[in-house]
């Protein structure tokens, strides 16, 4: 076989060539360093294709089914998107904080901070991503300045929102209404915006509402698990995520706004049970102080 | 001279090493050179055939060469004589295992090892790695995976391997090894990190060579 085909590379790192097509091209590659240095940069194509959501439908079903099916191959990927995560957080930061000229300053810094510094980088990455990329989404429109887009301003309670504070048995006096602030959040794969909004959480409110949309042209969001994690990685809250109708379509998460201090937020959205949850998107959440 | 895992399996002898050595090339460093490209190669066919682990795959692959070197026989052509080799351990790997179709493996429990989202281990060890690799490497990685995408992601790596002097395959490859590079740190700290607990793992991670064996 001919080496320099792309596709039959790719084919033989899917599993898809025949025992003794995978042979010849073996032996190929055992005596010549090129063709091997082909095959692994075709594997690296590979895993960068599947990231960037350029496979055929075959090639990522094959991709998952096949190659993902070892755990080396997994980590490989979640390095992968690491790295790229990393790569397009040094590239947010470039314009205010210029990598080359910091890179000395960086390096003398002792390699607990580097680590701090690279692991923030990391995790603003994926919200400056979606701050470069989404210029021709509008920009978040349920953003609260104050408590009050959702709030229950009948007195009553919205109907699954539970009240704080409240035990069974005990007398019920004229319950405060919960306030509750709410925000549309875009997956952080869409292009246009032109700068991540901050979501401000004014004293005393109750509950926080997200809606996260569903990916352009994907499909609707169903029920799912919703991670919440500060962009230092540390789980915040996790809970359930309820589709809802509407266009975009989206799913809606609430929980305690004491959840959520101000800070930089990674929001995953899962689907699936029982184990089998494959995350459908993420979101980027900014918080802060009025 | 090379550094070998310390597999309990290992049956090498300190004599069949040097004549593998000896075979691959007179010179003693460029005979070390050789014999961590082979390596390197068995190990990336075992891993591209779902064999694993790799590595140890690749050392039994290894040690039945030196043994067969040891005993005499002719061999024209070392890289693809171990290719051979490396095939019989593979089927006898996959008899022995009594594999299982990849289509009829559970994919949650396959997803287990390495989940989606990243653990906090995979991350500080990412993160701690990406910190150790030399300022160049670091700097061009980045750049390379800027995120830009389309066309744009085109030209600027056009743009990145004018300014390097080098044509694009070069640098494709060079951000490849480094990459493999920072994939091997980040492995081994999470393991470490596993067995150790993190912190231990993070102190150990303090520089990621650029002068690895796959690149010379």
């Amino acid at each position: 076989m001919s080496a320099s085909n792309a596709g039959e590379l790719r084919r033989y790192l899917l599993g898809e060539l025949d025992e003794e097509t995978c042979a010849a091209l073996e032996q190929e590659y055992f005596a010549r360093r090129e063709t091997f240095d082909r095959v692994w940069n075709a594997e690296h194509d590979l895993i960068d294709d599947y990231l960037d959501d350029r496979l055929t439908p075959d090639e990522r079903a094959r991709f998952e089914r096949h190659y993902l099916a070892t755990p080396d191959h997994q980590a490989r990927l979640a390095i992968a998107r690491e790295l790229i995560a990393a790569a397009a957080a040094s590239g947010a930061a470039e314009p205010t904080t210029s990598w080359r000229s910091s890179a000395g300053v960086f390096l003398r810094w002792p390699t607990v901070w580097q680590a701090v510094a690279v692991a923030a980088l990391v995790l603003i990455a994926v919200g400056g991503a979606w701050t470069l990329r989404s210029r021709t989404v509008p920009r978040t429109t349920e953003l609260a300045p104050s408590p009050s887009p959702i709030q229950n301003r009948a007195g009553g309670r919205a109907p699954e929102q539970s009240q704080p504070g409240e035990r069974p048995g005990e007398p019920v006096t004229a319950p405060r209404a919960p306030i509750v602030v709410a925000v549309s959040l875009p997956p952080i794969s869409v292009r246009g915006a032109d700068e991540v909004a901050a979501l401000i959480i004014p004293p005393g409110t109750d509950r926080v509402v997200l809606r996260l949309q569903s990916e352009p042209n994907g499909p609707a969001l169903g029920r799912g698990i919703t991670v919440v994690r500060t962009v230092a990685g540390a789980e915040v809250w996790r809970g359930p995520a309820v589709p809802e109708r509407g266009v975009p379509p989206s799913a809606r998460v609430e929980m305690p706004a004491n959840t959520l201090p101000p800070d930089d937020y990674i929001v995953a959205l899962f689907e699936g049970a029982n184990g089998r949850e494959s995350e459908m998107s993420r979101y980027f959440l900014r918080v802060r102080a009025r | 001279m090379p550094q070998r895992p310390t597999h309990a399996e290992r049956s090498i002898t300190a004599s069949g090493l040097a004549r593998l050595l000896a075979r691959l090339d007179p010179d003693p460093d460029r005979a070390a050179q050789e014999y961590e490209r082979l390596r390197l190669m068995l190990v990336k066919f075992f891993d591209w055939r779902g064999a694993s682990p790799p590595d140890e795959c690749a050392d039994e692959t290894i040690d039945r060469l030196a043994a067969k070197l040891d005993v005499g026989t002719t061999i024209d052509h070392v890289f693809r004589y171990a290719h051979g080799i490396a095939r019989l351990v593979l089927m006898e790997r996959a008899r022995r295992q009594a594999q299982v179709p990849i289509e009829q493996t559970d994919p949650s429990r396959l997803r287990a090892a390495w989940p989606v989202t990243p653990t906090p281990p995979l991350r500080e060890c990412f993160v701690r790695c990406l910190a150790a690799l030399p300022d160049e490497s670091r700097r061009l990685v980045l750049e390379y995976y800027d995120g830009a995408v389309g066309q744009k992601k085109i030209d600027d790596r056009e743009r990145l391997a004018r300014a390097l002097g080098i044509s694009d395959n070069a640098l494709r490859s060079r951000v490849f090894r480094i990459r493999h590079r920072l994939e091997r740190c980040t492995r081994a700290c999470v393991a470490a990190a596993d067995a150790r607990g993190l912190d231990a793992a993070l102190r150990h991670v303090t520089g990621v060579s650029d002068t690895s064996d796959e690149d010379s």
